[in-house]
């Protein structure tokens, strides 16, 4: 059996954005769909631990079980020194997985014994179709995967409702948001360099809260004795930060997203290059366009997971003259993130 | 007169999709990244061609061994293990020649 140990150290400027469906992104969104196990067991296990600079560390432990197809399909085409020897294969395998929010830290998993609030559990069925042919002595491959995935995430959030009676202004909200997507992702044969189509469509129970206008509340109490009066802070294990009640809000959400990948070989497959768009649409606003740009430093000899990854993201663009926001505090987000990648066999 | 070979082989490589096996010629396994094949061979040298697909830029280690009648054989030219890339179209194939 083989293990794949990942620890990510990550670096946060601004806040949390997606990055691509395909290449590991500092959200170690990733699935290890495309390790195989060498002896052939079927199973891969993924164990990720991370790490930003503002905060604690963020832990990931993703299953996946692999079985090829029963039978390769051969056939040629062509004919004399022009034959093509074709084999089509697929293979299958199901996943799990856990992981906290990386702002969240690696003890919230732990903490009471609970799944508490920040973590995302879900679990996806794959499956692989791969083509190859051997031509005037070159072996020549492509791929693509279908994946059907289904997460939950336990979220906690605190709001202020300024209408409400003084002793109940301050809430804490707690949430259940769960996703159904199914994505997509072709490698056509290239002749060097790698490129990566991939396109999804998802169903999210989501809420507004990213977009909320936020408070800084503190309980504090005034307390007067021989002549000294001392101000006493209430401290919030969950921070002082409140958004506005009366806006939050809970709906559906159906993401539309594409993304494509470019691995130039002339930069000897370390560095790819992604654009990513997307459409969601649900809730009180109209449908939100989103894009993003990512540049990621891949690992030598295996192109599919990053090392260092900068993203640049303009969310929810067509909404811009809704908010009192400007437009780029509003919808521009950058994220970087630095992995270091550690495989090892038991 | 036959010699009976045992031949087992692995090819290791975390962005690798995917291996065919083709042994004397014939297709003996696609797919999995391992082997395990034995046969009574006439000829006097084994030959594995491995058909090995993934990513441009993907990295492999094949390792192998093989015995002829109990004595363990290997190529001389490419001992095991061997390392390797994928440079272009997404395949590369590798060629081992064992005399037995």
């Amino acid at each position: 059996m083989r293990y794949v140990l990942t620890i990510i150290i990550i670096l946060f400027v601004g806040q949390t954005v997606y990055a691509q469906d395909f290449i590991t992104d500092r959200n170690n969104a990733g699935k290890p769909v495309f390790f195989k196990s060498p002896s052939d067991t079927g199973k891969v296990i993924l164990f990720s631990l991370g790490a930003n600079v503002s905060d604690a560390t963020a832990i990931k432990l993703n299953v996946y079980n692999h079985k090829w197809g029963t039978k390769p399909r051969n056939y040629t085409t062509g004919s004399g020194t022009d034959i093509v020897k074709h084999t089509d294969l697929t293979a299958h395998g199901w996943g799990a997985y856990v992981n906290t929010k990386n702002k969240e830290g690696v003890a919230k998993i732990f903490k009471s014994g609970n799944f508490d609030p920040g973590v995302t559990g879900g679990g996806y069925y794959a499956w692989n179709f791969y083509r190859t042919r051997t031509e005037n002595g070159k072996f020549k491959t492509s791929n693509s995967n279908l994946i059907l995935n289904g997460d939950v995430s336990f979220g906690s959030y605190q709001l202020y409702d300024s209408k409400a009676d003084f002793t109940k202004q301050l809430t804490t909200k707690n949430f259940v948001g769960p996703v159904i997507g199914l994505g997509y992702l072709i490698r056509p044969t290239k002749s060097n360099g790698n490129v990566y189509w991939t396109g999804s469509v998802s169903w999210a129970r989501t809420n507004n809260y990213d977009d909320l206008d936020t408070y800084d509340i503190k309980n504090d109490s005034l307390i007067s004795a021989n002549g000294i009066t001392r101000k006493v802070t209430k401290m919030n294990p969950n921070g002082d930060t409140y958004a506005d009640a009366g806006s939050y809000e809970q709906f559906n959400e159906y993401r539309f997203r594409l993304g494509y990948t470019f691995i130039p070989a002339n930069l000897i497959n370390r560095f790819g290059f992604s654009v990513y768009p997307s459409v969601y649409i649900g809730g009180k606003k109209s449908a939100r366009l989103n894009t993003g740009l990512s540049l990621s430093y891949l690992e030598e000899g295996n192109p599919t997971v990053s090392i260092f990854n900068l993203s640049f993201e303009f969310t929810d663009i067509s909404n811009s003259a809704e908010s009192s926001k400007s437009f780029l505090k509003r919808t521009f987000k950058v994220g970087l993130s630095t992995n270091l990648n550690v495989f090892k066999k038991l | 007169m036959a010699n009976h070979v045992k031949f087992e082989s692995k090819v290791e490589g975390a962005a690798i999709d995917l291996v065919i096996f083709d042994i004397e010629g014939v297709q003996v396994s696609a797919g999995p990244l391992s082997i395990k094949y034995e046969k009574d061979i006439n000829d006097g040298t084994l030959n594995v061609d491995y058909k090995i697909g993934g990513p441009n830029g993907a990295s492999f280690k094949i390792k192998y061994s093989c015995t002829s009648d109990g004595q363990p054989k290997t190529d001389l030219q490419k001992p095991s293990p061997i390392t390797g890339s994928i440079a272009e179209n997404g395949g590369v194939i590798v060629t081992i020649k064992i005399p037995l």
